[in-house]
This record gives structure tokens, C-alpha cells and sequence, in this order.
């Protein structure tokens, strides 16, 4: 982190205009608004409040009004644009708020929307705009992401879901203190296709159980991002998905050809529209991909800027079970006659601990007793294995919280984590 | 005359063995020439083979002359099996390891040593003998094979160790260039266990006279054990800052100035959990400093200097906070606890909302001129925020993130129950689907009447006009201005713009798919019903999801009874392969799995016969960068097994299996041959697989 110089750059946005920056790395930068009224993907930017922006954000701040912005600190790129596609954005905002209007007034089910499209369109973003639209007129909307490779609700490797109360702080995106969280363990949905659907359709069964407990919630509808992978069995991923959550309205960012595939496959009921994407997208790489997931994590336990103090301590093996989902497959040969093969992909299997562990994350199950459900069961939290001493039988962990740990059920990652910076 | 001859009966003067040190005789042969195939009982062959024979033996009972001061002394410790030796010679680069500033060899290494007249190992005083030393030194803890194949690796110059059973660098930490940085760790570590004890005297007594001066005498005992604490800590990386010493008393002031906060915080009357709280953080700081220390090489230090110390003010800050929150939190707790009591979601939510949310945003619009009051809300909410982090967060206090609260167990519980009360609640769960969909299509019919707003859709359209939504619809400050004409959306325009912002990969791969879009060839048109919606949803339009998902379902119960061979299934015994299955040789033959594909990671073992596998050695390159503390990644490694009726470790009787190979292959994932030595009568083979047999059946 490098000292903010003290000279700003000072930005004069006109109406529907929009500023666009990306922070150079391992610089930071601080905006500040001295005039007008603007916003950052759908969040109200305080006048005069300085707002400060770690390295490798992309940004982009837009105004319905006009605004002065004052920018500090590197950045790679600061630009202004005229060509948003904001107003298509807010319309679709409208219809939908008119949706829940209706269902509101009827007392039945809001708006379910599926945010489809290919990588780097921003999928992520629409959803955020869309869900703080909705906050700002008093709904709480359940936001869901379906994309485990960003894992933008718990870390990479999950998918959740949260109900929106509140609009997204502008640093830090959602508040999340109570999101449902499921461990899927690998980095992306092909790893183990099976167990991604399954949990996708659990996730749609708890949200619609939460909707019924609540009218508000059950009024403002749900809104699902989804993963860019969208060939082959990614789109199969997506129709799975679009069912399992029964969605009202699918919208593609960008891709007329998927537009045209989910047309004609899925049933009419289902409004498909496609919306056009940003122009300030901005294409990553596999590394910075690779390296956001890095990111993701170590956010979860240090925070944004360094601000958590996680914690370091011993966990006896004996006091821990350790399972992992998905086992190599019986061929069904092998079987008696008439029995059937048991779901491989999806079964939960025992682990030993091991030096094997070693970096691996680990979720916190909320299941209390050993069984099947274990799988389907939301998560609490994630911890690191940052040691394993075999012959002490013990490992150290990093936790987010101090110890003891919520609950002893524990899963392991794919995906592993290295606690240095 | 030859040197043999020469020291036959003689003792040679020390300027006799320096000429000869160097020096070999030249008329003995090193090697024995053409190799004779086949005895022929001729005089002739039995003669060159005696002269050969006296050849090996005036060679092997050759006095090699070293210098005295390269042999190295060493003491055979017969209780660790071990040699000890005092002074480590040129070998040590590559040889022995330490342990207590004691330098050991192991066994197959003296072996090998004194075999080679570098090491002399006294036992009890008295130096061992050749013989002595193989009887000693072979047998418990290293096998005769185990130690022919070590010194063969060694004569041809490679670099052989000891085999450490578990590798404490993972694949990752090496992928990511960490494990020499973590093996430096490690040794610093140990470096400054010792050195910290020493210093621990020395810094109590500076911590006591600094705090002393700043705060009252009831916390100040408090405050020095916490102090020397932190310091002894930082302490312990005191031997890296040795070249910052400046770095070190900052830290060290940082803290001293902020010791007056600490005892407000405790005559606040408060529990001495924030002592600790503080405490905690600032070696949490500390720790993460040590660690930027030990890693940054590629910072410059007086970045580092900075990054510290905004560290440890960022520890501060927290506490700060924390300490002037605490009369915010009086009044929040009850809403807390509260929420945590609360049985219906609903009401939660709301309370949830009031507590939290005071800001603007969760409301209906606002006037503009609240903004500044806006903005101070914010703030307070965050401060808020943070306060009722740390309150629900635990009893310790330190910031840091949660674990979740488990708010959805309730709607985990209902749906378990709901899923046993299965029959009943699908009929509800259709009812209510039921009623989503009929307002969904209401809300078109409504769409249709008033000229509301319309989900945009840029498809199939060259300029897209959007109606102005009711201002109703749109949230507090975001208004549309109709005039600028911002409702068209240009959609030809917008098309040709992203086609040239696309990269060239994307474009092709744009290009392909349009290629294939006529040529696609799918299975689900093909069976209808396979996967169904394909077959259906073009034909019958449904209204809702429900009726959609039953009519799929009874499209594939239809299908299965339709189908000419569905009788085959109505027995106990059934076909393995369904004919929906048969979409491609690879599918039907994993289906029936008779023939599987394999490659090298799906092959699973015999967990039982993996015990008796052992890898003896990690075999480096001869290379002038090897370090023996940091060896990297071996060359290859080496089991070792006796070749007489191929025992391993004499417990089992069989070669090792692909499987088993591959198991033990796969421990260890960075691709590293292993190399299986097998030893028959002092010959050495070493055998290797490929890793190539892979196996796909449908090819």
C-alpha cells in the first residue's frame, strides 16, 4: 500500500453519464462526492464522505443527476462514459418492482430472476443493481449466487444465498452476517456436476421455505447470478437451475445465441429477454481469476482492508469428523443383481486426517449428527488447515472466530488457501 | 616400481606419501576390459583371468594415502544409531544434518564415509575397522540393499538422502515458489526459540521503567506481563530486524503510547477481556509483521516500516472503537439478544431492520436536502455495525468475522419435515405455484392495458424504445430524464460496438459456433422425453412451472412405457443399459464399466499393501545450487527391494502393482519418478513406469 498523493483528480459527470476506474495494484484509492447525487451499482454515494477502494477494484460510478466527483491515488484507468446501459437496466428494474407490486397486492410469489450470460459481461454487477433498486424501495429481496467460482456469498467453492435488508455497502458489497451457504468444494460447477444440481435445487427449497415464512421477502422475489459457463453442460446447469428455482424471468446479458437457445428451450411462461452489457466491463484473465479467488478468501479472514484479526488455534482430530463429498463410483456390474447404483457423486465420505490437508479449507457444517444430510446442510464458516502434526493428532487451524469451533462436522475443499500476503 | 611395491615392507616418509597422494599406479588397469563370455577350458583364458584376479587384489589392498586433516573424526551413538562427528568436513554439503548444534551422520552415510577414507568412527575409545563399521552400522535401521544402492547413486556423483516420509511443502506451496521460504521459516524458528530467552530478562525490565512513566500503578502490573508479552514476542524476530533496529523501537513506542487507553479501558470498571483484546490483536499484528519480514525480500524495508505500522494502528483503531462503541452497546444489547430469542423470521426481519437500519435506504424516498444527515447516519451505522460485530462475535471481543448465525436452521427443519410429510405438501407447494403463475400472467394482461413498463428486450430489435417507467417503480433519486431522449436504446449501434470491443478469441470462437449451428446433433430431440423439455415445450405451452414439470415428468413415464423393450424392467432383473443410456459407445461402456477407462488417477489400491511400501531415498542432481537444507524437488526417488523372490521389506511376496505404484505415485503429486531398485547379489536395476498406460476404451 503506497500513500495516497494528496492531489485529486476532479471529475465534472453530467447527467446519465458515468466515471470508470480501475485501481492500480497495491494502490488504493479514495473517492469522494462534493456535488451532486450519485451512485455505485445501485448504492447512494454519501455526499462528502470519502470512500476508499483497495487495488484491483473496477469501479464504475454513475449519476441520474450530475456530480463532481474527486478522485486520490493510482489508478489504471479513470474515464468518463455517456454510453450506459443504465436506463435499459432501470427499466427493467420497473417492470419488475411492478411485478412485486402485483404480488404484494395479490399475496403471492414476487419476481424470481435468473441473471444469465458469458463471463466478464457483468452478471454480478446487474444483480447488485437490481437487488439495491429493490432495497431502495423498501423490499428485501433474496439475492442467490449460483456461481462457485467466484463464491461471491460465502468463499469460491460455495454457493448461498442472502436476503437483502439493506443496500450494499459501497465498499463492501452485502452485508453478510446471516447468508445460507452451501459447501460444493471445488472450483467450478463441472467438477462434480451432480452435487452442484443437487444443492442448487436444496437452495431453491430453503429460499422457497424462507418465502413462505415471510411475506415481504416472499413479495420481493429472488435474483440469481449465475456462473459464465454456459456450453454443454454448463447450459444444462443453467436449466437446472431456472427450474429448480422456478424462475419467472431469465435475463441474458449479451449473448444472442444463448438468448435464442434458452428461447426455444425452456417453456413460454418464462420471460427471456436480453439485455445489452456494459461498456466498461473488463475482460480478466484465468490468473486474475485465479487471483480474485485468492482474494476472496483471504477477505473472509482478514476483511477488506486488513481489519479482522482471525484466529490461530489446535484442533484435536478426535474432536473433529472430517468428511468430503463424492466417491470414485461402483460400477454397477459389481453389484448384486437388482440393487442399484447409490448417487457416488453426492455420497458423503469419512476422511482421515492427514498431511493432505494441509492448506485446505475447510467448511463448518451446521448439521449436528453424522448422516447423509450432512451434504445438503448449510455451512456456518470456513476455516484453513495451515498444520498437521500426525503424531500429536492435532492440526492448526486458521478460524475466523476464536475457538471453540460452532460445530465439530467439517468438509473439505478442493480448494486451498495459503495464509501469507 | 609401483606404489604397492613400494610400501610393502617399508614405512614410507611423509614426502614419500605426499608424491604418492595424488597418483595413481597407471600400470593397473581401473576396469577389466573385454568382458569373456563363455568359460572354454583353455589355459590361455584361465591364465588372463588369474592375472586379472591379481590385478583386483593389488588394487584393493592399496594403502590410499589421504591427508590426515581431511579425516574427519566421528563417535558411533549405538543408542540413537547414529554417528556424531565433532568437526564436519567437505562432505557435509551434502551429507548429515544437525540437531542441538550437534552434527550427525546417518549410518549409510558414515558407511559410506569411511568406506571412501574420509571418516574414522571411534566406539568406546577404539576406531571401528571396515568390518566393524558394516556390521554396525547395517541391519536395524538400514538394509544391506538400501545401502548398496545408496553408495551406487553416490559413486555415480548424485546427490542421495534420506527419504522424509512426510514432505512438509505441499504441491500448492511449491506451485506458488513458497517452499523455500517456508523451510527458511522453519529455521528461523528454531534460531530464535534460543535466542529468545535470552533476551527475555532484558526486555521486562526496559517495558517496566517505559510503562511505569505513562499510567497508574494499579494496571501497570496488569499492562507488563501483557507488554513483555508482546515484546518477548516480537522479540522472538528480533535476530531479522537486527539490521532495522528502528522498526523494532517504533513498534515498541506504539505500543508504550497507547498503554493510557488501555488502563481507561480497565478503570472503565470493564472485564480484563479487552486487556486482552488488545493484547491479542497487536501479536496478531505482530505475527502478520513477522511474517511480511520473512517473506517480503522483494519489498524495500521502508515499506515494509510502513505497512507495520499501519498494522498495529489498525489493531488500535479497532480498539479504539471498541472502547468509545461501549455505551452504543448498553443500548444495543437487549436488541441482540433479542433477535437471537425471536421465534419467527418475520419478526426478526423487522426487529433486524429497526436495529440495524436507520438509514434512509430500506425507506420510501427522502427529500434531497437530508443528504448531509445522510451521510452522518452512515457512519454511525457502520460504527453500529462494527459494535454489534463485536458484541455477537464472542466473549474474547477481538474484530474478526463470525462464523454465520444460523438463521435458516428453521427453514432447514421445515423442510425436513415438510419432505416426510412429503404427500400432503406437494399438493400444497402445486396449489401455491399455482397462484404465482396466475399472477404472472395477470401482471402481463395488466401490461398490456396500461402503458407501464415493459421488461426491456434488445433482441430481434434495431432500436429498442423504452417507456418511461411510473416514478413509483424507481427508487429515491434516480429519475429519467425524457428529453436527452435517453428512452431509445440503440441497438444496431450498440451491436457494432461490442463486436469491435471483442477480442479475437472471443470473435472465433463466435465464428465456430455459428459454423455448428446447423450441424448439431442432439440426442434429446432425437428420444423425446430423454431429457424432455426439448421435445415438449415447442409444442404444448404451459402456464406455469408446475404443470410444465408434471407434464416432463409424464412425458418420461410415458415414454418408458412406450418404449418395445420397457417389459425387460418390470421384473426383479433388469438390464444394466436403458436404451435412453445408449447415446455413445463411452456411455454404454461405462455404463456396464466391464472395460474401463483408466488413467493413472482413477487407479485406486489395496489400502492393506500400501503399509509395507517404503521410499528410501530422494535422489538430487549433482548441482552446485543444491542446498542441503533446501533440497527442492528430488531428481527421482528410489525404493529399494531385494531381488531373491522379489521380497519387499520381507513381508509380502509380490511385485508391486500398477496400483500400488500409482497410489504411492500419487502421494506425493509433483511428478517425481520413482525409481524401484531391485538388488540381486550386488547387482543394482533400477526400474521405472512410464506413466503412459492410459487406457480409453471407446477409442
Amino acid at each position: 500500500m503506497s500513500e495516497i498523493p494528496d492531489e485529486g483528480q476532479e471529475f465534472k459527470l453530467q447527467a446519465n453519464s458515468e466515471l470508470r476506474f480501475e485501481v492500480e495494484a497495491k494502490a488504493m484509492v479514495e473517492i469522494e462526492m462534493i456535488e451532486g447525487q450519485a451512485e455505485m451499482f445501485g448504492t447512494e454515494l454519501a455526499k462528502n464522505r470519502k470512500y476508499s477502494f483497495v487495488s484491483g477494484s473496477k469501479i464504475a460510478i454513475f449519476t441520474w443527476h450530475g456530480c463532481v466527483l474527486q478522485l486520490r491515488g493510482k489508478t489504471e484507468v479513470a474515464y468518463m462514459s455517456k454510453e450506459t446501459p443504465m436506463t435499459v437496466y432501470v427499466n427493467t428494474h420497473a417492470a419488475l418492482e411492478q411485478m412485486r407490486e402485483k404480488a404484494e397486492l395479490e399475496n403471492t410469489r414476487g419476481p424470481r430472476i435468473l441473471v444469465v450470460g458469458p463471463v466478464d459481461v457483468g452478471k454480478s454487477t446487474l444483480c447488485r443493481i437490481l437487488v439495491n433498486y429493490a432495497v431502495r424501495l423498501g423490499r428485501s429481496p433474496v439475492l442467490a449466487d449460483i456461481d462457485v467460482g467466484q463464491g461471491n456469498m460465502g468463499l469460491p467453492g460455495t454457493i448461498g444465498a442472502l436476503v437483502v435488508e439493506r443496500t450494499a455497502d459501497i465498499e463492501e458489497g452485502f452485508q453478510q452476517t446471516a447468508p445460507l451457504v452451501f459447501h460444493y468444494g471445488h472450483k467450478s460447477a463441472n467438477d462434480n456436476l451432480q452435487l452442484y444440481n443437487l444443492l442448487v435445487s436444496r437452495l431453491a427449497e430453503i429460499i422457497n421455505v424462507r418465502c413462505e415464512q415471510s411475506k415481504k421477502v416472499n413479495c420481493s422475489g429472488v435474483i440469481i447470478n449465475t456462473a459464465g459457463w454456459i456450453r454443454g453442460a454448463g447450459y444444462e446447469a443453467l436449466k437446472q437451475a431456472a427450474g429448480a428455482f422456478e424462475v419467472d424471468v431469465i435475463c441474458v446479458l449479451d449473448q444472442e445465441r444463448l438468448y435464442n437457445q434458452l428461447k426455444s428451450d425452456l417453456p413460454d411462461f418464462v420471460k427471456i429477454v436480453l439485455l445489452p452489457k456494459s461498456g466498461g466491463v473488463v475482460e480478466r484473465s484465468q490468473a486474475t481469476r485465479a487471483e480474485s479467488r485468492d482474494n476472496r478468501i483471504r477477505e473472509y479472514f482478514y476483511g477488506l482492508k486488513n481489519n479482522f484479526f482471525p484466529h490461530s488455534f489446535d484442533v484435536k482430530f478426535n474432536d473433529v469428523k472430517l468428511f468430503k463429498v463424492g466417491a470414485p463410483s461402483l460400477p454397477e456390474s459389481c453389484l448384486p443383481l437388482g440393487m442399484k447404483v447409490i448417487d457416488n457423486q453426492t455420497k458423503l465420505v469419512p476422511l482421515l486426517p492427514s498431511n493432505n490437508l494441509l492448506h485446505h479449507i475447510l467448511s463448518v457444517s451446521a448439521a449436528t449428527t453424522v448422516d447423509q444430510d450432512i451434504v445438503e446442510t448449510n455451512v456456518l464458516g470456513f476455516i484453513v488447515v495451515t498444520g498437521v502434526d500426525v503424531e500429536k493428532g492435532l492440526f492448526t487451524v486458521l478460524s475466523p472466530s476464536p475457538r471453540p469451533l460452532p460445530k465439530n462436522i467439517l468438509l473439505v475443499m478442493d480448494i486451498q488457501f495459503m495464509d501469507i500476503k | 616400481m609401483s606404489f604397492y611395491d613400494l610400501c610393502k615392507d617399508s614405512v614410507l616418509s611423509a614426502k614419500d606419501l605426499f608424491k604418492y597422494r595424488v597418483k595413481r599406479d597407471s600400470t593397473i588397469p581401473s576396469k577389466g576390459g573385454q568382458k569373456d563370455f563363455e568359460p572354454n577350458g583353455s589355459w590361455l583364458q584361465a591364465k588372463s583371468l588369474e592375472a586379472f584376479m591379481q590385478e583386483r587384489l593389488a588394487i584393493l589392498s592399496e594403502p590410499r594415502v589421504e591427508k590426515l586433516k581431511s579425516l574427519v573424526q566421528g563417535e558411533w551413538d549405538s543408542s540413537k544409531c547414529l554417528v556424531n562427528i565433532s568437526k564436519p568436513g567437505k562432505f557435509w554439503a551434502h551429507m548429515g544434518f544437525t540437531d542441538e548444534k550437534r552434527n550427525w551422520l546417518f549410518p549409510e552415510e558414515a558407511l559410506f564415509l569411511i568406506e571412501a577414507n574420509a571418516l574414522e568412527v571411534y566406539h568406546d575409545g577404539v576406531p571401528f575397522s571396515v568390518q566393524e563399521a558394516y556390521s554396525k552400522c547395517l541391519g536395524s535401521d538400514v538394509s544391506v540393499e538400501e545401502y548398496q544402492v545408496y553408495s551406487y547413486l553416490q559413486r555415480l556423483g548424485y546427490v542421495v538422502i534420506r527419504h522424509e516420509e512426510n514432505p512438509s511443502i505441499t504441491p500448492y506451496e511449491r506451485k506458488i515458489n513458497l517452499d523455500k521460504y517456508l523451510k527458511k521459516r522453519h529455521r528461523l524458528d528454531r534460531k530464535n526459540k534460543s535466542q529468545q530467552k535470552k533476551r527475555a530478562s532484558k526486555t521486562s525490565t526496559a517495558v517496566e521503567c517505559q510503562s511505569s512513566g505513562t499510567s497508574a500503578p494499579v494496571t501497570i502490573v496488569d499492562l507488563n506481563t501483557i507488554d513483555t508479552d508482546i515484546i518477548s514476542s516480537s522479540n522472538g524476530i528480533s535476530p531479522l530486524l537486527l539490521n532495522e533496529p528502528t522498526v523494532i523501537s517504533e513498534n515498541v513506542d506504539k505500543k508504550i503510547v497507547l498503554s493510557p487507553e488501555l488502563t481507561k479501558c480497565s478503570s472503565n470498571g470493564d472485564n480484563p477481556s479487552y486487556l486482552e483484546i488488545r493484547n491479542e490483536a497487536s501479536q496478531d499484528t505482530l505475527d502478520s509483521n513477522v511474517d511480511e519480514r520473512v517473506n517480503g525480500t522483494e519489498h524495500s524495508s521502508s515499506e515494509r516500516t510502513v505497512d507495520s505500522l499501519k498494522a498495529v494502528k489498525d489493531g488500535n483503531s479497532i480498539v479504539q472503537s471498541h472502547d468509545c462503541d461501549l455505551k452504543n452497546c448498553t443500548t444495543l444489547v437487549p436488541t441482540v439478544v433479542s433477535n437471537e430469542k425471536m421465534p419467527h423470521p418475520e419478526k426478526r426481519n423487522i426487529s433486524q431492520v429497526d436495529s440495524i437500519n436507520d438509514d434512509s435506504q430500506s425507506k420510501r424516498p427522502r427529500c434531497a436536502d437530508e443528504e448531509t444527515s445522510h451521510s452522518s447516519s452512515t457512519e454511525e451505522k457502520h460504527d453500529q455495525d462494527q459494535c454489534l460485530h463485536f458484541l455477537s462475535t464472542d466473549s474474547v471481543g477481538v474484530a474478526c468475522r463470525k462464523f454465520y448465525s444460523d438463521t435458516w436452521v428453521d427453514c432447514r427443519e421445515k423442510l425436513k419435515t415438510e419432505k416426510a410429510l412429503k404427500c400432503c405438501s406437494t399438493d400444497e407447494t402445486d396449489d401455491e405455484e399455482m397462484h404465482c403463475s396466475k399472477t404472472v400472467v395477470q401482471t402481463e394482461g395488466v401490461e398490456n392495458v396500461s402503458n407501464s413498463s415493459v421488461l426491456p428486450d434488445i433482441a430481434n430489435t434495431e432500436i429498442l424504445h423504452l417507456a418511461l417507467p411510473d416514478q413509483k417503480f424507481l427508487p429515491p433519486n434516480v429519475e429519467i430524464n425524457v428529453d436527452s431522449g435517453e428512452s431509445i436504446f440503440d441497438v444496431s449501434q450498440y451491436k457494432i460496438k461490442s463486436q469491435k470491443n471483442k477480442s479475437k478469441k472471443k470473435l472465433k470462437e463466435e465464428e465456430r459456433d455459428a459454423r455448428k449451428k446447423n450441424l448439431q446433433f442432439s440426442f434429446p430431440q432425437w428420444i423425446p422425453g430423454h431429457s424432455g423439455e426439448a421435445g415438449c415445450s415447442s409444442k404444448v405451452t404451459f402456464s406455469n412451472w408446475a404443470t410444465y414439470k408434471n407434464k416432463i415428468k409424464q412425458a418420461a413415464k410415458d415414454y418408458k412405457a412406450s418404449n418395445p423393450v420397457a417389459h425387460y424392467w418390470e421384473g426383479e432383473v433388469t438390464p444394466l443399459v436403458h436404451p435412453s443410456d445408449a447415446t455413445s459407445y463411452e456411455a454404454v461402456l461405462n455404463r456396464l464399466s466391464i472395460i474401463e477407462s483408466t488413467d493413472n488417477e482413477t487407479l485406486t489400491p489395496d489400502p492393506d499393501c500400501m503399509l509395507s511400501i517404503k521410499i528410501s531415498y530422494d535422489v538430487h542432481q549433482p548441482d552446485s545450487k543444491f542446498k542441503k537444507s533446501i533440497p527442492g524437488v528430488p531428481h527421482h526417488r528410489v525404493c529399494v527391494s531385494n531381488h531373491l523372490l522379489f521380497v519387499f521389506d520381507r513381508s509380502s511376496t509380490e511385485p508391486p502393482g500398477l496400483a500400488e505404484f500409482q497410489e504411492l505415485w500419487s502421494r506425493f503429486k509433483d511428478n517425481v519418478p520413482i525409481h524401484w531398485a531391485v538388488v540381486d547379489h550386488g547387482e543394482i536395476s533400477f526400474y521405472v513406469f512410464d506413466n503412459t498406460h492410459k487406457l480409453q476404451v471407446w477409442k
